[in-house]
């Protein structure tokens, strides 16, 4: 496995879409404490596709949910799009989050109470967008993910597949500097999430779109340029994509992920 | 073991008993306070036999209106737990996937209602107390009296009638509850998703139809009422009552569909910041409560227009006391020979009161020189009186207006019913007499006039006309012409002003009405004392009992009259201010007691909604400020949301409300000479204001509920 081990620091020369230097992060008060984010360092060239691996509990939520500066991380940095976020507060925070974020959530996170179309629209008129403009932006990024269709229907009657794909289309019509993903194919059949998987690849190719991933999903993964694997809170390995096919991008991540479930049986 | 769960359960589900426990404490003083108003009275200082007879007739009427207030609270009460029921369904279900039967659910249920209502009942019965406390202060200051001595009372009768009443709300609301939770399917109970469906949206193109048809039947119903004019029950009232209901419903119903498609047109609207959303949140809210805002609705009109029209109809009573009551007391022979067109009032007389006749005849229809003669403490009692008698001619009401074409327009209604009516008429001697009487100076009259006096405001424009258009009156085959100038002039002390184009005519055509053998058809003698008023009416009381001692038992003459001529009824100023400031706290009490009930009830329900509303809302906020929407940004946007959803029913019902008692303002009180502005004013100030304070504490909780959401851990 040794081929595949390259370190954080080395990476490119590329301008960074994001930076995690020494994060940490402790939950808990003065009795017992848990510690969820161990110093962990990451850096994410722009227009990189990260997956981020690990077993539950190993702190990838709660590496993206600092990323996505819903959680505050007890020491270290977190450097997005050249703007250091973990010293924002208040407006600014939700500011940044507005004009440098897009998100899409396991559970697709639609307003239940709106159209495909207004869900997507919203992400541009809470930015403050010329409203003559939004109608285009809304139908572009819809065609893209493809989901023109079901533009004017409620989520609730909407398919799994497609819920998840209006919500990368709302996630990404925002031009956003980095998407943030959590198990976007959790709740989806493999059918759907291969589309949904398609979906995030042509996003990232043709907008060049920063994408990180947290997943579960080996199969999800290896969409990616890079996995990351995460253990006790911080990266554990990684495995690059380079110059190779997804199916081979697969076998190396089962094969990463037999060596960590065969390490954990040992200690146990 | 059941209570312990119930007592852990109350205390742990604070915030949502908390609206609960806070509606059932509020009815529970209001109702204990209202229904205690009149045992206070013992505390009040020289209660007149008129003012404990205003009590009873208000703990009457509290009674009866109770009745229906408990019908309302039971409403509400049933209401709040079923919403309570909603909130909590998952964990019955987890109860009985735990293995517990549904009847140990319900139990337990039992239990939590039975605590929550006694201590609302103890909480609310403590705070009534002091309202009524409180209250006795201000019933002192509304029947003008005073508390010398006070002390604290309990009504045991009121406490009594509260156990009873509020016993009764929660036995039906936990009936209500067991058979919610023993009816359910333990599926229905754990299911996560209850609301996942597709927000129920109405076709724009139905939205519309109906909200037109709906305003279109408002305004039929309007119409309706203006042609009822609020006067009597007939069936314009019923077609009113009908279509507004109707019509408020469809509005409720389509309002939302219609707006929403001309919200859908405007590009600038609908990509502005969180217009969409909030938006679509209204509409749904209102899609799905349409029906408990219509009753909402319903019930703030009803609130609305009962507190203004009883504050209006004390100003009935009361606002023209000062001229009702100028003569120390007026003993009436009111009509006692009344009788169809064409009887001889002497043989109606005679026939009818032969007793009054003789004594009558003898003195030849002069009271004063009756009652001198038959006591011997006139000149103690009395300082002056003046006599007034009508006699019955042979013209009409009809034959007047006839006589000036176009004067009746517009007051039809008014005269409906006495434009058969002889007139009858009075001598000008008589007349100055009683200006005399009051240092007001005196009237002239030329030959051949006659006087209009009239204090129904609703008539002056018709009067003026008869006076510029010379209208005439036959009476004794003379004809007379109307003086140029009314006058509105009082007659005698009464409960309202009862005087109603009165004519005025020389004494000339008295005397010869006289010399064809008329006998007065009604008169009344009016009264100064020597003393003040209180004594004058002991001392008019004696001479009363001496004048006919030996004809009539003379206890409580003042009040049920003699029955005998010449004091058939006897009114004292001092009976009629008594009596009219117990109206004023009858009524006064009755609109309060109705319309804060209908107030608080209506007010909580929307409170209750709303609160419900933002409980499932919260996931939606959630990802609002997931998205980066600011915190800002989505208070507006509540802030939007509770305000459409709180003044949409209080719109509509001040429309309404505004239409009838615009109807009530041109109508009745015109015709009576009240104006309702001011008291309209009040009512409406003081329900807004009250509504104004529910809308904020229901934003405020809301708000804080959000704010917890969005800075609590994922």
């Amino acid at each position: 496995m040794s081929e595949t081990m390259v370190t954080a620091g080395e990476a490119c020369q590329e301008r960074v879409a994001l930076q995690v230097t020494d994060a940490e992060k402790v939950f808990g008060g003065k009795g017992v404490t848990t510690t969820a984010l161990n110093g962990l360092s990451l850096t994410v060239p722009e227009g990189e596709f990260v997956a981020v691996m690990g077993p539950s509990g190993s702190g990838k939520s709660t590496l993206l949910n600092c990323i996505a500066t819903i959680e505050k991380l007890t020491a270290g940095s977190i450097v997005v799009g050249g703007k250091e976020v973990t010293s924002l507060k208040g407006r600014a925070l939700t500011r940044f989050r507005r004009d440098e974020l897009g998100f899409i959530f396991q559970d697709s996170n639609l307003l239940d109470t709106l159209t495909g179309s207004e869900n997507i629209a919203l992400a541009l008129s809470v930015k403050g967008v010329n409203a003559r403009e939004i109608p285009a932006l809304v139908g572009k990024a819809a065609q893209e993910l493809g989901v023109r269709d079901v533009l004017e229907k409620f989520p609730s009657q909407m398919s799994g597949g497609q819920r998840q794909r209006v919500a990368a289309a709302r996630a990404l019509v925002t031009d956003p500097t980095l998407i943030l993903a959590d198990e976007p194919t959790g709740a989806l059949d493999s059918r759907n999430a291969r589309i949904m998987m398609d979906c995030l690849t042509s996003m990232n190719e043709t907008r060049g779109v920063t994408i990180v991933m947290v997943t579960h999903d080996a199969f999800a993964a290896s969409f990616a340029h890079r996995v990351v694997f995460m253990r006790d809170g911080a990266i554990f390995n990684e495995v690059r994509r380079g110059e190779a096919t997804r199916t081979e991008m697969f076998d190396r991540i089962m094969r990463v992920q037999a060596f960590l479930g065969g390490e954990a049986r040992h200690d146990a | 073991m059941t209570l312990k769960l119930a007592w852990r359960n109350v205390r742990r589900s604070a915030r949502d008993y908390g609206i609960y426990f806070l509606t059932l404490t509020l009815a529970v003083a209001m109702f204990y306070a209202f229904n205690s108003i009149s045992e206070q009275a013992v505390l009040f200082d020289g209660m007149s036999q008129a003012s404990e007879r205003m009590l009873g007739l208000m703990n009457y009427m509290m009674g009866l209106f109770s009745g229906a207030i408990a019908f309302v609270l039971a409403f509400l009460v049933v209401y709040a737990n079923r919403f309570l029921l909603k909130r909590r369904k998952r964990e019955f279900g987890m109860y009985l996937t735990l293995g517990m039967g549904t009847g140990q659910v319900a139990r337990i249920l039992l239990c939590e209602i039975a605590l929550v209502g006694v201590a609302s009942l103890a909480v609310g019965l403590v705070l009534g107390l002091v309202v009524a406390q409180g209250m006795a202060f201000v019933t002192a200051a509304l029947m003008d009296t005073t508390m010398s001595s006070y002390q604290f009372i309990i009504s045991g009768q009121a406490i009594l009638l509260t156990l009873a009443c509020f016993a009764g709300i929660f036995l039906l609301s936990a009936m209500v509850d067991v058979f919610y939770v023993s009816r359910r399917k333990l599926a229905d109970l754990i299911s996560q998703h209850e609301g996942s469906e597709a927000p129920s949206l109405r076709n724009p193109l139905v939205s519309g139809v109906v909200f037109v048809s709906s305003v279109v039947v408002l305004g039929v119903a309007y119409w309706q009422l203006k042609l009822n004019g609020l006067i009597m029950m007939d069936e314009h009232f019923t077609i009113a009552t009908v279509l507004m209901v109707i019509g408020t419903v469809g509005f409720f119903w389509s309002v939302s569909g219609f707006l929403l498609a001309f919200f859908g047109k405007s590009r600038t609207m609908r990509f502005k910041g969180l217009a969409t959303f909030t938006m679509r949140q209204i509409t749904s809210k209102v899609n799905t409560a349409f029906a408990s805002m219509s009753v909402v609705c319903v019930m703030l009109f009803l609130a609305i227009t009962t507190l203004s029209g009883g504050l209006a109809m004390v100003n009935l009573f009361v606002g023209n006391l000062q001229e009702q009551t100028r003569y120390d007391a007026t003993l009436a022979c009111g009509d006692v020979t009344a009788s169809a067109k064409g009887e001889d009032p002497r043989q109606v007389f005679k026939e009818m009161w032969p007793d009054s006749y003789r004594n009558a005849e003898a003195y030849d229809y002069d009271a004063v020189a009756f009652l001198k003669d038959n006591s011997d403490c006139w000149d103690e009692v009395v300082r002056d009186a003046g006599q007034i008698d009508y006699y019955l001619t042979a013209a009409t009401y009809g034959d007047i207006f006839s006589s000036v074409p176009g004067s009746a327009d517009g007051v039809e209604d008014l005269l409906d019913g006495q434009w058969d009516t002889q007139v009858k008429v009075i001598p000008l001697s008589q007349y100055n007499k009683l200006h005399a009487l009051l240092g007001e100076p005196t009237i002239g009259l030329e030959k051949g006039q006659f006087l209009i006096n009239n204090q129904l405001s609703g008539l002056d424009g018709a009067v003026s006309k008869l006076c510029q258009g010379g209208a005439t009156l036959k009476v004794a085959d003379e004809t007379l012409t109307c003086a140029a100038k009314s006058d509105a002039f009082p007659m005698r002390t009464s409960a309202m002003l009862d005087v109603v184009m009165e004519l005025v005519v020389p004494d000339s055509v008295v005397g010869t009405l006289k010399a064809n053998g008329a006998i007065p058809s009604a008169s009344y003698l009016d009264v100064m004392y020597q003393s003040d008023r209180a004594s004058g009416d002991e001392g008019l009381s004696t001479l009363l009992g001496q004048a006919f001692e030996g004809q009539i038992d003379s206890s409580g003459i003042l009040e049920n009259g003699a029955s005998i001529w010449p004091a058939f009824n006897v009114y004292t100023a001092s009976e009629m201010v008594d009596q009219a400031t117990g109206l004023r706290m009858v009524i006064t009490y009755l609109a309060m007691y109705i319309g804060f009930i209908l107030l608080l009830t209506t007010a909580t329900v929307l409170a209750i909604q709303q609160l419900s509303e933002v409980t499932d809302s919260l996931p939606r906020y959630r990802r609002l400020w997931d998205l980066g929407v600011d915190a800002r940004d989505i208070f507006r946007s509540l802030r939007a949301q509770t305000c459409a959803y709180f003044f949409a029913p209080l719109v509509l019902a001040a429309c309404h409300s505004a239409c009838a008692l615009w109807v009530l303002n041109e109508g009745f009180a015109a015709e009576l000479g009240v104006d309702m502005t001011g008291a309209v004013a009040i009512a409406a100030g003081l329900l807004v204001l009250i509504y104004l304070a529910f809308l904020a504490v229901s934003y405020l909780t809301s708000k804080s509920m959000v704010k917890q959401e969005l800075t609590s851990r994922r």
